[in-house]
């Protein structure tokens, strides 16, 4: 307990909540940018860091890791341009509530569930850190596969009214995720003979191409029909309690969050899809999805924040980093000749504490925070359409070529804008196609190394209990909804006769 | 009202663009430094520069690269005068950023980092659009020698060792993970196991060496290889430990110098990665020159080696052109071999 006491005095000296300010205030602008992570945030800024006190430097890199994830949904919510690929999920509802007027709420209730997300997030960290890290050591490539096939089942719940029209959506994604480099041989795969394709298809300029370009050229087609509209903007909010009053939701999309941060290598898109579905699929008024939830924001916020502090779970007990985001981490650790894990935890506790316990001021700091930058973003409503989309094309081609410093990728955004606008003409939800995206690789790459681990052995997926675990609840999500069709069929059978 | 959100949207577009520039100076240091580079300037006709610098990355931001790059960039910055960004152009194992590179006017404006794995093994792996003369190195970077790691309780504590046990369980699979089909991690771990003698064995490609590592220590795979970075977590932590280090020579390191080298244990393979400068092929001499002559200064600033010395780099700055070319040509002949040997080559 008294660790606990000297690592929360350690952490109020006023250069560190200066840092964490400073890191949140770089952060959340990082990310409402499209084309900026919260990844390449925490990297830009890491040398910064280089003359500054261990604490210091890793608590700015983490406000600038969890300001940057939530930073994504303001540009989400107000443009339908996810400024990262974690707050993909959020547009979904996100957008449709702005376009009602309801901005002013969609971005309070993506706020303080980003920060209830955060803050469970950090309180598992602070807790059961190391349970949870011996249980995440546990996933391996076939677990990997299973959770990534129980993420691409969404696509068949998300798919709209038209299921096939999704599926044949989520097909192409999985196409799309082939381009590039194989992951296991290392071949050349779909590049025409084009050099930047060797990277892949990334989810930047696809995300920014289908969400963004296509909504802008949707809108640009009624810029001349009506009178220059602008959208009402309430200052609407939601308080505390109202929030509350869903608190299973917001619990289970926050534990949903961390477990996927635990388990280094899936990231917070992947989370934010998982809980939007099971969201989604236990909510009383599903129907709301996707035409302007609330219930939606908060959960895909609730869960992209709950990644953040536990994906420091690994790096903090086992001194490994999952992801990017830790890698980096681990580097600004090393600069400062420390080496996290169980060894800094006997030998100087107070540092590992004080990082555990930043993540919850961390969180508070980013609600005051927060509530300011809504209250300047909130004015993009204010903008008259014809004045809006120019700026917002301009913000698209920026976003993709700062992603990869590449033009090709802006070419890549402009490409998937048409494919986009076809698929919109068609009826075809574009949604299944970056959960595809997203999903397909960490799907692909663990299909085929679980494959090989077990020489060649493909009942490897069954043989593990969590693996199995997976599909199974996959196989259940797939099937949900047409048992549940049946039943209320036969209900209604029953009942007329 | 409108003007004000002009200003907003003029703010998130600068932000981007410095972001994309990446260039973390601050306007005071740029302002004093623009004399001295005028005062340099004066003495000679030579060449100097005199606009915005671009330094490639083929590599992420936030790996150890990019970061020794990060640091060059800000020490060349003060002593040109002029803006150095680090700009990163990742993808396909460094290929695509190096093809780009390619491109680039020979001016003296933009400057690669580039490995050799570039030139000794992607081009057997895959069809590449450039060769080694279209770049001129200039000056060695670093040297990343990877340590072979197996975890800690393992019962083995040597690669004579690990060769009994594993002679001795002919049925057990040996599952060796690595960051990538071809790399050096792939190839040297193929190659020892191929001629250890022990065929019953799996090639677990990730996309890193820290998932390959996570995998490690969950008991997922048998063994895998660690940058220095890596493995000082890993040593320090009791969590892992080494058996060989795939380098030429012993490391330099305190750290690591009682690791005996995989050569020394009778596995003739020591490829190693290591990283250089390089400028377009029809670059001038007087660039060239001046070029060298800046990063020589670089390399004994104090920010360079106090990140040097945190980083736990192995140096190779001294390097010069004729160096690097040495080291070089001889390996692309030699990973040829070994890649056609271990039936990875596609030419």
């Amino acid at each position: 307990m008294s660790v606990l006491c000297t690592s929360v005095l350690n952490l109020l000296t006023l250069s560190n909540l200066a840092a964490i300010h400073a890191g949140l205030f770089a952060g959340i602008i990082i990310g409402a940018l499209p084309g900026l992570s919260a990844t390449m945030g925490v990297a830009l800024l890491m040398p910064l860091t280089f003359g500054m006190d261990t604490v210091t430097a890793i608590v700015l890199l983490l406000g600038v890791y969890c300001g940057g994830i939530y930073g994504g949904s303001i540009t989400a919510i107000l443009i339908k341009t996810p400024g990262t690929a974690a707050s993909a999920a959020t547009s979904l509802d996100g957008y449709p509530l702005a376009q009602e007027g309801k901005a002013g709420l969609a971005l309070d209730v993506a706020l303080k569930a980003s920060v209830a997300g955060g803050i469970v997030s950090a309180l598992v960290l602070l807790l059961v850190a190391e349970k949870i890290s011996t249980f995440a050591l546990h996933f391996a490539a076939p677990e990997y596969f299973s959770l990534a096939l129980f993420g691409l089942t969404i696509i068949a719940s998300i798919g709209g009214e038209n299921q096939l029209k999704g599926m044949i959506a989520g097909m192409m994604g999985l196409l799309i995720a082939c381009v590039g480099m194989d992951p296991i041989n290392g071949s050349n795969r779909f590049i025409f003979g084009i050099t930047e394709l060797l990277g892949g298809i990334g989810v930047i300029p696809a995300m920014v191409g289908l969400f963004a370009v296509t909504e802008i050229m949707n809108k640009a087609k009624t810029i001349q029909k009506e009178k220059d509209t602008v959208l009402a903007f309430s200052n609407e909010r939601i308080s505390w309690r109202e929030l509350l009053k869903s608190w299973p939701n917001l619990l289970r999309s926050s534990l949903i969050g961390t477990f996927i941060g635990a388990i280094p290598g899936t990231g917070a898109a992947t989370a934010s899809f998982l809980a939007y579905n099971e969201a989604r699929r236990t909510s009383k008024k599903k129907e709301l999805f996707g035409k302007g939830s609330t219930e939606g924001v908060a959960a895909s916020e609730a869960a992209n924040n709950g990644v953040t502090g536990a994906t420091l779970i690994p790096l903090l007990t086992l001194g490994i980093p999952g992801d990017t985001v830790t890698a980096i981490l681990l580097g600004a650790f090393m600069m400062k000749g420390i080496t996290p894990g169980p060894s800094l935890i006997e030998s100087r506790p107070e540092i590992v504490y004080t990082i555990m316990v930043s993540m919850i001021l961390i969180n508070l700091f980013m609600l005051v925070q927060g509530r300011f930058f809504v209250r300047v973003f909130a004015n993009v409503t204010k903008i008259p359409t014809a004045l809006l989309l120019p700026l917002l094309i301009t913000l698209c081609v920026i976003g993709s070529y700062s992603c990869g410093n590449s033009v090709f990728d802006v070419k890549l955004a402009i490409l998937f804008g048409l494919i986009g606008y076809v698929m919109m003409k068609l009826e075809i939800p574009l949604t299944p196609m970056v959960i595809a995206i997203v999903l397909g690789g960490i799907a692909e790459s663990n299909l085929r190394r679980g494959v090989a681990m077990a020489s060649g052995d493909y009942t490897i997926f069954f043989r593990r209990p969590i693996s199995l675990f997976f599909i199974l609840l996959a196989v259940f999500s797939l099937c949900f909804p047409t048992i549940r069709q049946l039943m209320q069929h036969r209900k209604n059978q029953r009942k007329t006769i | 009202m409108r003007k004000g959100l002009a200003g907003m949207f003029a703010m998130a577009l600068m932000m981007t663009l410095s972001a994309c520039g990446q260039s973390s100076q601050k306007p005071e240091t740029i302002a004093v430094s623009k004399q001295e580079g005028q005062a340099e300037s004066q003495d000679a006709s030579a060449w100097t520069p005199k606009g915005d610098i671009t330094i490639y990355c083929p590599y992420a931001a936030g790996g150890a690269t990019d970061l020794c790059l990060r640091c060059i960039a800000e020490i060349l910055s003060s002593q040109t005068g002029q803006n150095v960004n680090v700009v990163n152009r990742e993808g396909g194992g460094g290929v695509v950023g190096t093809t780009q590179f390619k491109m680039e006017k020979p001016d003296g404006y933009s400057i690669a980092m580039i490995s050799n794995s570039q030139f000794s093994t992607q081009p057997f792996l895959r069809e590449v659009e450039y060769t080694i003369d279209d770049f001129i190195p200039f000056i060695g970077l670093n040297l990343e020698p990877n340590l072979l790691v197996v975890p800690y309780d393992a019962p083995y504590d040597t690669i004579e060792e690990f060769v009994a046990y594993f002679k001795d369980r002919p049925d057990e699979t040996i599952t060796y993970g690595h960051s990538g089909n071809g790399g050096i991690g792939h190839l040297t771990q193929t190659f020892f196991l191929k001629n250890a003698g022990l065929t019953k064995n799996e090639s677990i490609p990730y996309s890193g060496n820290a998932e390959a590592i996570t995998a490690l220590l969950g008991g997922h795979i048998t063994m895998c290889t660690a940058n220095y970075v890596e493995a000082t977590a890993l040593f320090e932590n009791k969590s892992a430990k080494a058996l060989a280090l795939i380098a030429k020579e012993r490391s330099v390191k305190d750290a690591y110098k009682a690791i005996p080298t995989l050569r020394e244990c009778g596995y003739d393979v020591d490829l190693t990665i290591f990283k250089f400068l390089a400028l377009p092929a029809d670059t001038p001499e007087e660039i060239v020159e001046f070029w060298q002559g800046a990063l020589e200064e670089a390399y004994q600033d104090e920010k360079w080696i106090n990140f040097a010395a945190n980083y736990n780099l192995e140096e190779c700055t001294d390097w010069t052109r004729q160096d690097i070319m040495d080291r070089l040509l001889p390996e692309i002949e030699e990973t040829h071999k070994l890649l056609q040997d271990v039936g990875l080559a596609v030419n």
